[in-house]
């Protein structure tokens, strides 16, 4: 497969998409979001081939690319096709993806290494994906013919394409929200190059995004889809487009069903019912169908990936859109603005379970965590995001949804912990790892808990002066 | 359409960059090949030929026979960027003919040459009869003196070295290969005989140590965080983060201030202090090969002050003298029960509070001693799978840097773990 033609593709097929569908979003936005997408809905079309590759028994490699190709024209032709914004656009992204191509980001660690061996027996592997008629996460490389994200990608500048994505929709998000929260443009703009220089300058997401090369795709299409549901106004094909970033989470995380849960139900609740009702279909379909081509592990009792009670448990949380969505029909309960603080409570309430059943492990997840946030390689980075983000607690205006959706996210990782070996000082630590993906994210929360907090402090001196003013 | 046309015919015509960077060079299958050179010492005599085999998942010829003499191997790869490899030197005699000869291996590792560092373990001077039915070995004097050593024959597919039968490691200086042979039967005719040989411990003289280093993403962070090794410490993160605090308190409060004013005032010191160096450990790291050669011996406080961006994830006792010094670090205790390494609740707290996290295990001496053999006998990849163990006998060898490996880093042996 030749690297660079995927890396146009995908920026070409994220450009058209974007373009091609989201019609009210910053321009900014829109166009850091032009590699996430592509890689999602390449992702995805992969994962789609591969099914068809399972029944058709053909070259698997072979079948994959040209499905992959064939639906994502499909997608261009019903989206974007038209849009000559999206040749723009596509072509900045392909020469940015070519000139990064020319140079090596990765670099090697443990885990690199392991992944780079584990590739080594893709031969064994693939043997083992057509015995069981199933496949593991990290599907986006299998898909190409090539080893797996992990090892092969290190050829590819996706990550950095990631990273740069991230900053332009970081940038397009702040400035966004800042200006429809009621700032005027100059300061929401310069807050929002703060914001991307607050996460261009951070040390160790560049460290650690390259390593194992997943991190800031998964960042970037977390930050997409956050952002693009937390929007008010009609429902768009947006919607879809941020739905596409958290299944291609899904085929390469994990833990992806239950950070897109988390998404889908304390964000997407904010579009129209219908819309909302749609995309808890799509999302429960699509987790149950991953969660499906995984059961033969299961059934064979391979517990190195998953077992039936993490299953059952992820089938679960895949419903989650769907059960809230039933709930509200039927009950009008939880009312529409009180979702995503609900979500928090009800995660945080999972946890303080867990912590009830093992309160050792927890406290130490929790310290572990804590640690690691202080001297994990973050410098003093939480600590600069979190100040504001935590201040907004006294602020009603600044506890937005995203304000709730982050906290939710970041306690969802010591519930995550918990059903695991408990986590481990250093910088390599898994949750040191998840919270990279989170951290886009936190940038984009504490810059605008730091407007709606700036906002506040100017209203709450004006009042008394404008309260004077009649008796003046 | 001209988008379509434009994927299309992208994914039709696209060129493949074999060689990406100076950094990691592809072979033809896209493989990342790494990445060492290395001394051999002693260097492969004339009248040997030698070849490089690297084991692992699979194991790989990297360097196909070349005849000696050499001391020093080079590998189609840069330095930049380290891989620890298994790379296991073999050697036979000159023009040895591979259907009806024995053959001779010795076993060695090697170290990235740049790091100074001999060879791992010292290659073994075999000599013998290419017809002789017992090997005659000389091997090397500091593994006899150190710990003995051990053998091992392996009857392998001649060309592939394939194993076709191989007998257990056996103690002492020889090794009678006749039942082997005789129950191979024709096929040890054709079959290449291969001696290993491997001391049955690490001597002290030499580590085995795992070198993982890392380059930083990018030029700019490296950049950056090389300024900042020398203009920042802790207590400057501290005091920006503290202004960041402070103008984040002024941007919301004083709002007579133009906006954007209030938004420098917090952006600019938030900025600052995220753009220093976080941890000049890992800075140095993203910077440096990273290596510790001699993390084995003496107290560990004093070799981590020598070693300071060991991440020591076994350690033994007495811990209590650790616990001001490690910090941040993470120490892996782990014994048959907490009386053995007289932990008192106090110290256990302040552990947990220092960074240190204390896991009891059931790992009994002889399973510890075991799973020391192991790895030794691996004796190459000690990071895989590696929750320490403290060395039980710590009553008997207070003071000893006892055990096994670190996180991303090193491997610290007990001096008696093999024996």
């Amino acid at each position: 497969m030749i690297l660079f033609s995927v890396q146009l593709a995908i920026v070409m097929i994220g450009a058209s998409a974007a373009v091609g569908t989201v019609r009210s979003i910053d321009p900014v936005l829109k166009f850091g979001a032009i590699p996430a997408l592509g890689i999602a809905i390449i992702a995805l079309t992969g994962w789609m081939s591969f099914v068809l590759l399972l029944l058709v028994g053909s070259d698997w490699a072979t079948t994959a690319v040209v499905l992959s190709t064939l639906l994502a024209v499909g997608c261009i032709a019903r989206w974007g096709v038209k849009k000559p914004g999206s040749l723009v656009f596509g072509a900045i992204w392909g020469v940015f993806a070519f000139a990064l191509s020319r140079s090596d980001t990765s670099f090697y660690t443990f885990d690199s290494v392991w992944m780079i061996g584990y590739a080594g027996i893709q031969a064994d592997f693939a043997i083992r994906i057509a015995d069981c008629t199933a496949f593991p996460p990290g599907l986006l490389g299998l898909f190409l013919g090539q080893d797996l994200l992990g090892s092969e990608s290190t050829m590819w500048p996706l990550p950095l394409l990631a990273w740069f994505a991230t900053i332009f929709m970081i940038i397009g998000g702040v400035r966004g929200i800042c200006r429809t929260d009621g700032g005027s443009a100059a300061p929401a703009n310069l807050l929002a190059i703060a914001a991307a220089g607050l996460f261009l300058l951070d040390w160790f997401p560049w460290f650690a995004g390259h390593y194992n090369h997943a991190h800031t795709i998964i960042g970037a299409s977390l930050l997409l889809a956050a952002v693009q549901f937390s929007r008010d106004g009609e429902a768009d094909n947006g919607d879809w487009i941020a739905l596409l970033s958290l299944m291609s989470i899904v085929t390469i995380r994990f833990e992806g069903i239950l950070v897109g849960s988390l998404v889908l139900t304390a964000m997407a609740s904010r579009r129209p019912a219908q819309q909302y009702r749609a995309l808890g279909n799509v999302w429960c379909g699509f987790c149950l169908c991953y969660a499906a081509t995984l059961m033969p592990f299961v059934l064979q009792g391979d517990g190195e990936i998953v077992d039936l009670k993490s299953m059952v448990g992820l089938a679960f949380v895949a419903c989650l859109p769907r059960i809230h969505h039933w709930m509200s029909a039927t009950w009008a309960w939880p009312p529409v603005w009180a979702v995503p603080g609900l979500g928090f409570l009800a995660v945080g309430g999972v946890l303080g379970f867990l912590a009830c059943l093992d309160p050792a492990h927890q406290v130490e997840n929790a310290l572990t965590m804590a640690g690691n946030i202080g001297t994990g390689g973050w410098g003093s980075t939480w600590l600069i995001v979190l100040v504001p983000i935590v201040a907004a607690a006294a602020a009603s205006r600044a506890r937005t949804p995203l304000w709730y959706l982050l906290l939710t996210l970041l306690i969802s990782v010591l519930v995550l912990g918990a059903l695991r070996i408990p986590y481990r000082a250093g910088w390599g630590d898994s949750a040191n790892r998840i919270l990279l993906h989170y951290f886009p994210l936190a940038i984009l929360v504490g810059c605008t808990s730091f407007f709606a907090l700036m906002a506040r402090g100017a209203a709450g001196q004006r009042e008394p002066s404008q309260s004077k003013e009649p008796s003046d | 359409m001209p988008t379509t046309i434009l994927i299309v015919a992208s994914i039709l015509i696209g060129a493949p960059p074999n060689k990406i960077s100076n950094q990691v060079q592809y072979d033809e299958r896209g493989e990342v090949a790494l990445v060492l050179s290395a001394d051999v010492d002693p260097p492969v005599p004339a009248g040997f030929d030698y070849r490089v085999v690297e084991t692992g998942v699979r194991d790989e010829v990297r360097i196909d026979w070349q005849p000696g003499p050499v001391s020093r191997l080079s590998f189609p790869w840069t330095s930049d960027e380290i891989l620890i490899r298994n790379l296991t030197l073999q050697l036979r005699p000159s023009g040895a003919d591979a259907v009806t000869n024995a053959f001779w291996l010795g076993y060695v590792r090697f170290q990235p040459a740049h790091l100074p560092h001999e060879s791992l373990l010292e290659g073994v001077a075999l000599a013998g009869e290419a017809d002789s039915r017992t090997v005659d070995w000389t091997p090397a004097q500091s593994w006899e003196q150190e710990c003995g050593v051990e053998v091992k024959a392996v009857f392998a597919e001649p060309g592939t070295l394939a194993p076709i039968m191989e007998s257990d490691w056996h103690s002492g200086g020889s090794l009678s290969i006749g039942d082997l042979e005789d129950s191979l039967g024709d096929e040890a005719r054709v079959a290449d005989l291969l001696v290993h040989v491997r001391p049955r411990c690490v001597p002290a003289e030499s580590t085995i140590f795992y070198v993982d280093t890392i380059t930083a993403g990018n030029t700019f962070s490296q950049v950056m965080h090389r300024i900042g090794l020398f203009i920042a410490g802790r207590k400057i993160i501290v005091a920006f983060s503290g202004l960041s605090i402070l103008g984040l308190l002024l941007a919301i409060f004083f709002s007579r201030l133009p906006q954007t004013i209030r938004v420098l005032l917090w952006v600019v010191p938030a900025i600052t202090t995220v753009a220093l160096p976080p941890n000049r450990d890992l800075a140095r790291k993203s910077t440096e090969p990273w290596f510790s050669k001699e993390l084995r011996t003496g107290s560990l406080s004093d070799k981590l002050e020598d070693h300071p961006n060991a991440t020591v994830r076994e350690a033994v006792v007495p811990y209590i003298r650790l616990k001001n010094r490690i910090e941040g670090r993470t120490v892996w205790l782990s014994g048959e029960t907490e009386s053995d390494f007289k932990i008192d609740p106090v110290a256990s707290k302040m552990l947990r509070f220092t960074g240190i996290r204390l896991d009891i295990t059931n790992e009994t001496r002889d399973a510890w001693e075991q799973r020391a053999r192991q790895i030794m006998a691996a004796g190459m990849n000690p990071i895989a799978g590696l929750d320490l163990w403290v060395d039980p006998w710590v009553d008997e060898h207070p003071g000893d840097l006892v055990l096994l490996a670190v996180d991303d880093g090193h491997v610290l042996v007990p001096k008696e773990a093999g024996s």
